[in-house]
C-alpha cells in the first residue's frame, strides 16, 4: 500500500495512457503505415508500395480541386469570424440595455450540432430563399444559390458564419469586458480618438482570443466536414468538395482506402504547419495582458 | 458625447439586425413544422392557422425517437463522467512531475494530438474498432473519452500550475493523506471552475457530434444518437418537407430547453475556461 | 462572484449527469439483453437490405414466412448508406446472416473470393432460378448468390400529357431531341433530373454511352489503355448527349436529388424521367395520377440497348450460426408465391421461373431485356470496385460545372489511359 502511494502519480496516468495509446497513438501510426499500402478496405490482403500514394496525390486533379475550396474557405472563414467577431462584441460591449438578451441570442447557434444547422439552411436556400426572390422579383433570388457553382460557396461560408460566430463573439465580449476602464479614460485625456484607443489600449488585451480563435477556425476549416454533407454533400460539380470529405468519400465510397489515408496525412502536415506559423507569429505581438 | 450616442444608436440597429439573421431561419423552422405540405405549398413565411401536430405525431410514430433520444443522453453522460474521472486526474499528475521524462513526453504527446485533425486516424480507428468488436455505444464513449483527452490535460494543467499551490497537498501529506485521498478531497474541488468549462465544452461536443457516430453507429438503428437520426431521417424522407421540419423542432428542443435553463452558466462556464486558458 | 456561479452549475450538470448516466447504464444492460438472441427454441436471423424501395414488401414476406415457421424470426435491418455499413460490418466478422448484395459488381467478386459468403454451389436453393441469371454471376465456378429480380433502365414518360400535347413516343436519339423541345415549347420541362444524387447521373450517362455507338465498342474503349477519352467517338457523343439533357432538365437539377426529380414527374411538371424500374413504387407514392409508361433510351438507329443487371439478390455469410435456418428463408424467397408476390407489387421482373411481373409502365423496356442483342448489363460492372461510385461524381461535376477537360482527363487517369 506505501508503495502504491509512492508511485500514485504513475497510477493516476495508467487509464489515460492506455486509451491514448490504443484509440489514439496507435491509429496514427497505423494511418501512415496504410498509406503505404496499395488496400481498397474490401480485400483481405494488401501489399506495400512505398510513397506511390503520395506521387499519385500530387497528379490528382481532384486534389488539387478540393484543395483550393478547402484553403479558400478555411481563409475567408478565419478572416470573417476575427473581423466579424470584433466588430460584434465590441458593439455587444457598447449597449447597456438588452446586453444579456442580446448575448444569449448570439450565442444560440453554438449549442445546435452543425448537422441540424446544415439541413435546415440547405431546406431554406431551396425553398425559402427562391419563393421569397420570386415575390421581391429578384431573379438572383429565385433559385437555390446551393446549387449554383459560383454561388455555392458562399452559401456554406454564409452558414458556417451564421454558427460558428457564436462562440468567437462571446470570447471577445470577455476579452473587451478585461480591459480596464482606466487606462481607457487615461488613454482619452491624452487626446487619443476612439480608433487609436481601440489600436493601442483594447488590441494587446484582445491578441490571446485572437489566438485562440484563429486555431480554432484554422482548424475547423480546413477540416470542415459535417456542415458540407448537410448542405452540398461536396456540390454542385465537386465545387465544395473539402477535403475533410474527399477522405471520407475515398476510403468509404470509392474504395481506395490507403490513397485516403495518404491525403489524410497530408492534410496532418498543412494543419501542423498552420499552427507553428500561427504560434510563431502570434508570440511576437503577444503583451503580457 | 453626441457622436457617442449616435454610436450607440447605430450599434442597436446593427444588432437588431444581426438578431433577425439569428432568429429568422428558427422561426421558418418553427412554423412549417406545424403546417401541413399544403400549407406551406401556399405560403411559405405565414404563421400557420392552426397547430397542426400530425408532422410531430408522424416522426414519433415512424422512428424510434425516444431510443435516439435516449442513446444521446446516454452516450454524453457516461462519457462525461469518465471524462471527470480520467482527465482531471491525468493533468494532476503531470502537473506535479513536469521534471521526469515520462509525464513530460506524456504531455507533449497529449498536446501534439490537439493539431492532429481527426480525418488522419478516421479510417485507421474505423478499422481498429471493427477488430475490437466496439462498433457499438461503449466502442464510442471510449473515443469520446480519448479524444477529449488532449484539450482536457492541455487546460487543466496549465489551471493547477496557476492556480493550486503545492504546499497544499504537502499539509495534506503531512497529515498522512494518501495522494488519492488528497486529489480526491483537496484538489478535485478547486477545480470545479474548469470542471465546469470541461463539461460544458465536452456535452456539447459529444451530444452535436455526428462523424464519429455516423462511422461506429450507423451499422443498427438501435444504436442511433440524435444527430446521425437526422441525417439518415433527411436521406430518407427527403420530399417531405413539414416532417423534416418537424424532426429538426424535435432534435433542437432538448439542448434548447439545457441552453434556456443555465445559459447563465454555460456562458460563464465557456468563457472563463478559455480566457484563463 | 462568477466563480461561486460556475460551482453552482458545475454542481447542478454533475448531479443531473451523474443520475442520468446510472440510469441509462442500466438500460444499456437491458438492450444488451434483448440482443441475445435464442429465447427457448426460437432462432433470430438478421436480413440486411440495401433496397430502400423494397423494405416493406420484405416485412409481409416476412411475416407470411414467419407463420410457416413459428420457431424463426427474421429481423430486417435497413439503414442509409448502407453499402459502407455493410462492408465494414464483414470486415469485422460480424456479417449478418443474410445480406442482399448485387452479385453483377465487382466488389461482390472481391469479396466472395475473400470466403464471405457461403457457398451455395449444390443445394437447392437455386433450384427454382432461370440459369440464364446465375451462369453470369459465377465466381470461379461456384454460386454465393440467388438473384431474384432485374433492373432496367429507360426514360419514364407521362402518357397522359404525351397524348394531350400530341406527342409520339421517340424511337430515335433524333426524335428525343424534337419531342424535349416540342415539350419546352409547350411550356412543360422534358427532363427531371437530379444531378445533386452523383448515382442517378452515373446511370444515365452509363446508359447514354452504352448507346452512344454500341455496346461493344463503349466496353472496349474502357478496356484499352491505348483510347484516349477526348479522340473517341462515343464518349464525345456522350457528351453532347449530356449537354442536351441538361440544357432540356428543370432549372434546378443540379440542386435536386432522385426524390426531388421523381416529385416532379409524379406532379406532371416534368414529362420524361430517365431512370432505372426502381423508380415505380417511388413514383406511385409521390401521388402520379397520370398514366405513365418508359420507353429505352434511344440511339440513332431506333434499336436502342437496355441496361440493366441483377436487382435484388440474397447472399448467406459464410459465418453465420443459422445456416439452416438462413438457407430456409431464401429458399422461401425463390418460391413461386413469394416471387409473384413480390412481382406483383415490386413489379420488377422475376428471375424465378415461371413468375412474371404484371407492370404495364415498364413492360415496354423490360420486354427487352430476353431479346437478343437489345440488353446490355451495366459496363461498371467489368470496372473495379468503386469506379461507378467516382464515375457518378464525375459525371454529374461535368453536368453541372461543364469542364470537359476535367471529365476527360479523369477518365484517361482511372482507366488506366497514360
Amino acid at each position: 500500500m506505501k508503495n502504491f502511494n509512492r508511485h500514485a502519480h504513475y497510477f493516476f496516468t495508467l487509464p489515460a495512457l492506455l486509451l491514448y495509446a490504443i484509440f489514439f497513438i496507435y491509429p496514427l501510426i497505423n494511418g501512415f503505415l496504410y498509406s503505404l499500402t496499395d488496400w481498397d478496405g474490401l480485400s483481405k490482403t494488401h501489399k506495400y508500395i512505398g510513397f506511390d500514394n503520395y506521387s499519385e496525390l500530387l497528379s490528382d486533379g481532384r486534389i488539387r480541386n478540393s484543395l483550393g475550396f478547402t484553403f479558400r474557405y478555411a481563409l475567408l472563414l478565419i478572416v470573417l469570424t476575427v473581423v466579424l467577431g470584433v466588430v460584434i462584441a465590441l458593439l455587444l460591449n457598447r449597449v447597456k440595455k438588452f446586453q444579456s438578451f442580446f448575448r444569449t441570442t448570439y450565442f444560440f447557434p453554438a449549442v445546435l450540432s452543425l448537422i441540424t444547422v446544415g439541413l435546415i439552411w440547405n431546406q431554406l436556400f431551396s425553398q425559402a430563399l427562391p419563393a421569397f426572390g420570386k415575390a421581391i422579383g429578384s431573379e438572383m433570388l429565385s433559385k437555390n444559390l446551393l446549387s449554383d457553382p459560383s454561388w455555392a460557396f458562399y452559401g456554406v461560408l454564409f452558414v458556417s458564419l451564421w454558427q460558428g460566430l457564436a462562440i468567437p463573439i462571446l470570447l471577445f465580449l470577455a476579452a473587451l469586458q478585461s480591459v480596464p476602464q482606466d487606462l481607457l479614460e487615461a488613454a482619452s485625456l491624452d487626446g487619443a480618438n476612439a480608433w487609436q484607443r481601440f489600436r493601442s489600449v483594447v488590441v494587446p488585451f484582445l491578441i490571446p482570443t485572437l489566438n485562440m480563435v484563429v486555431i480554432l477556425s484554422a482548424k475547423n476549416g480546413i477540416t470542415a466536414f459535417d456542415i458540407i454533407v448537410a448542405m452540398t454533400g461536396g456540390g454542385p460539380g465537386r465545387t465544395t468538395e473539402s477535403v475533410g470529405l474527399l477522405v471520407y468519400n475515398f476510403a468509404f465510397k470509392e474504395f481506395k482506402f490507403s490513397y485516403a489515408s495518404a491525403l489524410a496525412m497530408i492534410l496532418f502536415v498543412i494543419i501542423g504547419l498552420v499552427s507553428i506559423i500561427q504560434i510563431r507569429s502570434s508570440s511576437r505581438y503577444e503583451v503580457n495582458a | 458625447m453626441r457622436t457617442e450616442k449616435r454610436l450607440t444608436a447605430v450599434s442597436y440597429i446593427l444588432l437588431l439586425m444581426g438578431l433577425v439573421v439569428i432568429l429568422t431561419p428558427l422561426y421558418l423552422t418553427l412554423i412549417t413544422a406545424f403546417k401541413t405540405t399544403k400549407e406551406s405549398a401556399r405560403n411559405f413565411f405565414s404563421f400557420p392557422t392552426e397547430l397542426y401536430l400530425g408532422n410531430f405525431q408522424e416522426v414519433i410514430n415512424s422512428n424510434n425517437f425516444f431510443q435516439f433520444f435516449a442513446n444521446s443522453i446516454m452516450i454524453t453522460a457516461v462519457s462525461i463522467v469518465l471524462i471527470l474521472l480520467v482527465v482531471p486526474l491525468t493533468a494532476y499528475a503531470i502537473s506535479r512531475n513536469l521534471d521526469k521524462w515520462y509525464f513530460k513526453t506524456f504531455y507533449i504527446l497529449l498536446i501534439l494530438g490537439i493539431i492532429v485533425p481527426f480525418q488522419v486516424i478516421m479510417l485507421p480507428v474505423t478499422k481498429l474498432m471493427t477488430q475490437l468488436h466496439l462498433l457499438n455505444r461503449v466502442g464510442l464513449i471510449f473515443l469520446y473519452v480519448t479524444f477529449a483527452l488532449t484539450q482536457g490535460v492541455f487546460l487543466y494543467v496549465g489551471y493547477i500550475r496557476t492556480t493550486i499551490p503545492k504546499e497544499l497537498e504537502e499539509a495534506a501529506y503531512v497529515d498522512g493523506c494518501t495522494k488519492f485521498r488528497t486529489y480526491c478531497s483537496i484538489i478535485f474541488p478547486l477545480l470545479a471552475p474548469l470542471t465546469a468549462t470541461i463539461i460544458i465544452i465536452n456535452a456539447f461536443w459529444i451530444w452535436n457530434d455526428f462523424l464519429l457516430p455516423l462511422l461506429i453507429l450507423n451499422k443498427a438503428e438501435t444504436y442511433w444518437t440524435l444527430p446521425l437520426f437526422q441525417y439518415n431521417f433527411k436521406s430518407t424522407y427527403s420530399v417531405n418537407y413539414n416532417l423534416l421540419f418537424s424532426s429538426f423542432v424535435l432534435t433542437i428542443i432538448p439542448i434548447m430547453t439545457v441552453y434556456v435553463i443555465f445559459q447563465k452558466q454555460i456562458i460563464a462556464g465557456l468563457t472563463g475556461g478559455a480566457v484563463k486558458s | 462572484m462568477r466563480n461561486k456561479k460556475a460551482t453552482w452549475g458545475v454542481a447542478l450538470l454533475a448531479g443531473v449527469l451523474l443520475l442520468s448516466g446510472c440510469g441509462s447504464k442500466a438500460n444499456n444492460n437491458v438492450a444488451a439483453n434483448n440482443n441475445s438472441e435464442s429465447e427457448g427454441n426460437q432462432v433470430t436471423i438478421e436480413l440486411f437490405n440495401q433496397k430502400s424501395e423494397i423494405k416493406d414488401y420484405m416485412e409481409q414476406i416476412i411475416r407470411n414466412f414467419e407463420e410457416e415457421n413459428p420457431n424463426i424470426k427474421v429481423n430486417q435491418v435497413q439503414v442509409p448508406d448502407s453499402r459502407q455499413v455493410l462492408y465494414s460490418r464483414m470486415a469485422s466478422n460480424d456479417a449478418p446472416d443474410i445480406m442482399s448484395i448485387f452479385p453483377n459488381e465487382s466488389d461482390f467478386r472481391t469479396q466472395a473470393e475473400s470466403d464471405y459468403f457461403l457457398d451455395l454451389t449444390d443445394t437447392d436453393l437455386l433450384a427454382n432460378v432461370d440459369p440464364t441469371y446465375y451462369e453470369d454471376v459465377k465466381v470461379n465456378g461456384k454460386d454465393y448468390s440467388v438473384p431474384l429480380t432485374m433492373n432496367a433502365y429507360g426514360i419514364f414518360y407521362n402518357v397522359t400529357k404525351f397524348n394531350e400535347l400530341g406527342l409520339t413516343v421517340p424511337t430515335t436519339w433524333g426524335e428525343l431531341e424534337n419531342t424535349a423541345k416540342a415539350i419546352k415549347e409547350k411550356g412543360k420541362i422534358p427532363f427531371a433530373t437530379s444531378f445533386k444524387d452523383a448515382w442517378t447521373a452515373g446511370h444515365l450517362t452509363e446508359a447514354l454511352i452504352t448507346n452512344a455507338e454500341n455496346p461493344e465498342a463503349a466496353a472496349k474503349f474502357f478496356a484499352d489503355p491505348a483510347a484516349k477519352a477526348e479522340d473517341n467517338a462515343g464518349i464525345q457523343k456522350m457528351i453532347t448527349q449530356m449537354d442536351f439533357i441538361r440544357d432540356y432538365s428543370q432549372a434546378d437539377a443540379a440542386g435536386n436529388g432522385y426524390n426531388e426529380a421523381v416529385n416532379l414527374f409524379a406532379t406532371g411538371e416534368a414529362l420524361m424521367l430517365p431512370q432505372g424500374i426502381w423508380a415505380v413504387p417511388v413514383i406511385d407514392m409521390a401521388g402520379m395520377e397520370d398514366e405513365y409508361k418508359m420507353f429505352p433510351v434511344p440511339n440513332d438507329s431506333g434499336a436502342g440497348v437496355v441496361t440493366g443487371g441483377i436487382d435484388y439478390a440474397l447472399a448467406i455469410s459464410a459465418e453465420t450460426k443459422h445456416p439452416e435456418e438462413a438457407k430456409k428463408f431464401v429458399k422461401f424467397m425463390t418460391e413461386q408465391k413469394t416471387a409473384q408476390f413480390l412481382a406483383d407489387n415490386e413489379k420488377s421482373p422475376s428471375t424465378v421461373n415461371g413468375v412474371k411481373a404484371n407492370s404495364p409502365q415498364t413492360e415496354d423496356v423490360t420486354k427487352l431485356l430476353s431479346e437478343n442483342g437489345r440488353f446490355q448489363p451495366w459496363l461498371h460492372f467489368d470496372w473495379k470496385a468503386g469506379l461507378d461510385s467516382s464515375w457518378g461524381t464525375e459525371t454529374s461535376a461535368y453536368l453541372i460545372i461543364k469542364d470537359k477537360g476535367a471529365l476527360e482527363s479523369w477518365i484517361n487517369k482511372e482507366f488506366g489511359k497514360n
